[in-house]
């Protein structure tokens, strides 16, 4: 799954930790998000959705493999 | 450990497992070293102190297990299964790989105890989780 979260966090000058303690997890769990090891359950991507005032799928994008 | 509602409904929903608040782990840690402490000091190996010792070792070890992260969340519980679901594996294959290479090295070790599989179990589960979550 293709993520833009680094992209949306670079807009708002937001740092992983900033991004993590908004959603209430590990700075390591975003990374993992943005590297693409890890895809986040539908309310941990609804909540980082919503910290950028966006929809899921403008975060999160479906790849040919998933 | 006395969740309110809402930390009720947190736990259903992001489908987490209940663990001991995160200040276990230092509990745990304490009756770890008091039970090696004694360990160590106990002279004679067959009685009753020798015998319960162990187990409040374990019981350390367990509480650390149980206890959680200072930042649980759904990544560090997926760890965990993994890390779980690898040991438990890992031991399973040992048990039924060992009476093959004690012929092989003609090894006459006897079997371990319950008591020392659980232990290695544990203490294995901690340093893959640990490397699991180093390595994420």
């Amino acid at each position: 799954m293709k993520t833009l979260i680094k992209v949306e966090r670079a807009k708002l000058n937001m740092t992983q930790q900033d991004l993590a303690g908004a959603v209430k997890v590990s700075r390591q769990t975003i990374n993992s998000i943005e590297a693409g090891r890890y895809v986040p359950s539908t309310i941990l991507a609804l909540k980082i959705a919503g910290v950028f005032k966006k929809t899921v799928n403008e975060i999160f994008e479906l790849e040919k493999t998933d | 450990m006395f969740d309110t509602m809402e930390n009720k409904l947190y736990i259903k929903n992001h489908k987490i497992i209940r663990l001991l608040p995160n200040y276990f782990k230092w509990v745990g840690l304490v009756i770890m070293f008091l039970a090696g402490v004694l360990l160590i000091a106990i002279q004679s190996p067959k009685d009753t102190l020798s015998i319960i010792t162990p187990r409040f070792f374990l019981l350390g070890l367990l509480l650390i297990s149980l206890a959680k992260d200072k930042t649980e969340d759904e990544m560090s519980m997926l760890l965990r299964l993994k890390a779980m679901g690898f040991i438990f594996i890992l031991v399973i294959g040992i048990i039924i790989i060992r009476p093959v290479s004690d012929l092989i090295w003609k090894d006459t070790t006897p079997e371990p105890s319950s008591l020392h599989i659980v232990l290695r179990m544990l203490i294995a589960y901690h340093v893959v989780f640990f490397f699991l979550k180093k390595f994420r």
